[in-house]
């Protein structure tokens, strides 16, 4: 089972590096990519200043691996990458990459509305908003 | 027989822990986990949460099952 969580933030130069490896998939004529942010909310006049992620890391990782395959099923793709923070991330850094191909964008633009929404409801990742007074509150999808 | 049962996000905070094994006698009847888990921790009964067992989200364990892991999943968070 592929392990797609990474320590930490995941960084830009990481997701540059992902793209530039697909030039050599010459089959493949659309890419798209979700990147999720940690946003400042304000939350009772308090703005968060980053997240803390947690997961049952074995189910999560068994969740990651049926939404990749149900996308392959239903979608045409070439291929398909999911990485998802554990650990603190601040707020403007990336905590979930996910990156589609296909020969065609149609395909690729489907499947990552499919994929984000499948993560949210799907995967046991839960997360610590945390406060600069050290303070936080308990994250949770709609 | 021994579940392994981990407690995970504001789960674990309020419980003040991380995991822990439980005796859970699946010989007489099926088992109402949420039922089990909120006599045995009443501070859960105003949590939000779904149950793994053996890592596939139920409910109910039927009589027999063998259970090695048991997880306590508050919502969701991811991305």
């Amino acid at each position: 089972m592929k392990n797609c969580f990474k320590e930490g933030m995941i960084s830009p130069e990481f997701i540059a590096n992902s793209i530039a490896h697909h030039q050599v998939k010459t089959t493949i004529g659309a890419h798209q990519i979700f990147l999720g942010q940690v946003r400042a909310d304000l939350i009772d006049s308090k703005e968060v200043v980053a997240i803390e992620y947690t997961a049952h890391e074995e189910m999560a990782n068994k969740a990651f691996h049926v939404i990749r395959e149900a996308a392959f099923e239903k979608f045409d793709l070439v291929c398909m990458h999911i990485y998802h923070s554990l650990g603190v991330v601040k707020t403007g850094e990336i905590c979930l990459f996910v990156f589609v191909s296909s020969k065609h964008r149609k395909d690729v633009q489907l499947a990552i509305e499919f994929i984000v929404e499948e993560i949210k409801k799907k995967v046991p990742v839960f997360g610590k908003e945390l406060f600069e007074d050290d303070s936080f509150v308990w994250k949770e999808n709609n | 027989m021994m579940a392994s049962v981990h407690y995970f996000g504001m789960i674990s905070e309020k419980l003040h822990k991380q995991t822990e094994l439980i005796e859970i006698d699946n010989s007489m009847d099926s088992i109402d986990l949420k039922a089990f888990f909120n006599s045995l921790y009443p501070e859960l009964k105003s949590t939000v949460y779904t149950i793994a067992v053996n890592q596939e989200v139920m409910k109910v364990a039927p009589k027999g099952m063998h259970i090695s892991e048991i997880a306590l999943l508050p919502p969701f968070a991811g991305g």
